[in-house]
């Protein structure tokens, strides 16, 4: 509750709410975000925290448009989005969102060139120009050197890097982070962590969803999700 | 949390001017359908090993029936279509009708007739010598033959000599190829200038040559002809001919047919049953079709069989493939697109399986056509055919799990 909503929010969710099972019996229906208002500033590292159940990935799924709210105003970089058909949701995916999963989601057969290029895939850029943004988004995570490497051919933590670099091709105003340190060690965590620092540094908008406390206060805010509201918002004073 | 498949109806609203819709280029998409077979390859040989079987079959079928059509057409255009044959029927009352001695005379004297021969059939029998059983007679007819029959009939000497004015009034025969083979006499045999004798009608013959199979006249394949004075002189040939041969011009073919009859008997000109000889020839290229049809279906079948294959294959990927279906739609894919990429890989599977059956089914029908002494003759519209069919059957396989595909939400697709 400590940013006031301003005019360019990367993100702005007014009473945003999804219920589950709707129309079946009272028994069957599910409040998984009830009236959640939240604004992330451009240029923000906040992180989404809260244990399983809290609504913290319905609400990353709506962040990402992934999912539709029931009720309630959502708007990504000023676009409303909850009331968009699945093509302009696509769009908005293709051209606003970065996502980053705790499992990586590489494709095992192509190299890291190739994986980071997908990134763009369904935005019409042609595939030279793909290529050549790629190595550029794998040299801003240090994966210079991994070109050609396939996911088989990386460690955990270079795997994650080359996921981030995907996310973070095309600039996306929004950057979501589901759990980005989930598969890994502590050290390769830590290199994670410190790769999203820089690219916040860089100017990039970055939501981490965790269930880890510990990991959430390594970032500048923390927002707290409880039983589909938010308990707690914070920002770390720098 | 969340429950997988939940579908929302969505109140439809096209996205601000600024926004520009999800875009995959075609060579993307293309490259995005071939992807999936790349990244399995084991499996994508063995789903399109269906469809590839069920192609060759058809492909091979069509091959071969058109190459024996090819075969039957060579041999058409080597024997020629301007050969009739007159024979004598059954009288009104049904006994063997018997044409005229002069016959062969009067035929000759149709203005286009070329050449006309008559055969005349004889109660004699023939066998290796005078010890064999009369009964074992080896179904081989005795016939008397005039020396134009060679010509008219086209008859091919395997060895030896025609029938000519002077021994044609001797014991002499020819044997056709299967009479021949029956009475144990060889084509060597008579190269070699051994003096081959057959036991015929209560005396011997002298073999004096033996014919090659005949193309047009396999009736005279298992027969022994003998002169027509011979016939005569030694048993008992009453000269009248059993059946006409004559060729004229291709063009007249049909005007020396209407007259054929009545010139051969004027008497009786419904006695006489005039046939040409390469209709049954065309015909057993055209019984063939039957048989090809039956063939056809069977391929048809297995195509089907390779077809179920085919969906089987991406049912079970679509089933694999959730996490990159969800991460493709988090990287902006609408559901056209991942509908698209998966109908497209349905199809490639389907036609690389084609390609692979139409090439299996033209070895096939080489290698036949080769063994059987056929010319090759694979149509090229059975090929386009074949692969415009499997476009088909990649499609209707692919329809259901590609919209299986994309029907799925992305949360849903996502969650592990």
């Amino acid at each position: 509750m400590s940013t006031p909503p301003q005019v360019h929010a990367v993100l702005n969710a007014q009473a945003l709410t999804r219920v589950f099972g709707e129309g079946g019996t009272e028994a069957s229906r599910v409040v998984a975000l009830d009236a959640v208002s939240l604004t992330i500033a451009p240029g923000e590292l906040a992180a989404l925290v809260g244990p399983s159940g809290s609504g913290k990935s319905t609400l990353m799924h709506l962040m990402g448009c992934l999912d539709t709210p029931t009720e309630g105003l959502l708007e990504i970089n000023g676009i409303d989005v909850s009331q968009l058909d699945d093509n302009a949701l696509s769009a908005v995916r293709a051209y606003q969102i970065g996502f980053v999963f705790q499992q990586f989601f590489l494709n095992p057969t192509q190299t890291a060139v190739e994986n980071v290029a997908d990134g763009l895939l369904y935005s019409g850029i042609a595939r030279q120009d793909r290529h050549a943004r790629a190595e550029a988004a794998l040299q801003r995570v240090g994966l210079g050197d991994r070109l050609t490497h396939r996911p088989g051919e990386l460690s955990g933590g270079q795997r994650q890097r080359v996921a981030i670099a995907r996310a973070v091709v095309g600039n996306p105003p929004l950057v979501l982070a589901d759990e980005p340190t989930g598969n890994l060690d502590s050290r390769s965590s830590a290199e994670v962590v410190e790769l999203l620092h820089e690219l916040n540094a860089e100017g990039t908008t970055i939501v981490v969803v965790t269930h880890d406390l510990e990991l959430a206060e390594q970032f500048p805010r923390q927002i707290q999700l409880r039983d589909g509201v938010i308990v707690a918002d914070e920002m770390a004073t720098a | 949390m969340s429950r997988p498949e939940e579908t929302k109806q969505q109140p439809r609203r096209e996205p601000t001017a600024s926004l520009p819709p999800a875009r995959l280029a075609p060579g993307d998409a293309t490259r995005v359908a071939v992807e999936g077979m790349r990244a399995r390859p084991l499996r994508a040989a063995l789903s399109g090993l269906g469809i590839a079987l069920g192609i060759a079959a058809l492909v091979a079928v069509v091959g071969l029936s058109e190459s024996s059509k090819a075969q039957v057409n060579q041999q058409l255009a080597a024997l020629g279509t301007n050969l009739l044959t007159a024979t004598a029927g059954n009288s009104f009352g049904g006994e063997q009708a018997q044409l005229p001695v002069d016959a062969v005379a009067m035929v000759e004297r149709i203005g286009p007739v070329q050449q006309a021969a008559g055969v005349g059939s004889t109660d004699a029998r023939v066998y290796r010598n005078d010890k064999v059983d009369p009964i074992e007679s080896g179904g081989i007819g005795v016939n008397a033959a005039t020396e134009s029959l060679k010509d008219t009939v086209g008859l091919e000497i395997a060895a030896g000599q025609w029938l000519s004015p002077a021994t044609g009034q001797f014991p002499t025969a020819v044997l056709g190829a299967t009479a021949a083979d029956r009475l144990g006499i060889t084509p060597e045999l008579i190269r070699s200038g051994t003096p081959a004798q057959v036991w015929l009608g209560d005396r011997w013959f002298t073999v004096i040559g033996i014919l090659d199979p005949s193309g047009l006249a396999p009736e005279l394949d298992s027969s022994a002809l003998v002169g027509w004075t011979a016939a005569e002189t030694y048993l008992d040939f009453d000269g009248h001919p059993t059946t006409v041969y004559e060729t004229s011009s291709d063009a007249s073919v049909e005007a020396v047919r209407d007259v054929l009859a009545a010139t051969v008997s004027p008497s009786a000109p419904d006695e006489v049953q005039v046939s040409r000889p390469s209709d049954a020839l065309a015909a057993k290229a055209a019984t063939d079709a039957a048989f090809t049809g039956l063939l056809l279906g069977l391929g048809a079948v297995s195509l089907l069989v390779g077809g179920v294959g085919v969906a089987n294959t991406m049912v079970v990927s679509v089933l694999e493939r959730r996490q990159e279906i969800g991460l493709r739609r988090a990287l902006g894919a609408t559901r056209r697109h991942i509908r698209n990429q998966f109908l497209g890989e349905a199809v490639a599977l389907s036609v690389l399986g084609g390609i692979a059956g139409a090439v299996l089914g033209i070895l096939v029908t080489a290698i036949f056509a080769t063994l059987s002494g056929w010319p090759i003759a694979v149509p090229l519209w059975a090929i386009a055919a074949g692969l415009g069919v499997t476009v088909l059957v990649g499609v209707v396989a692919g329809i259901f799990p590609a919209s299986r595909a994309a029907k799925l939400a992305p949360t849903a697709a996502l969650s592990i």
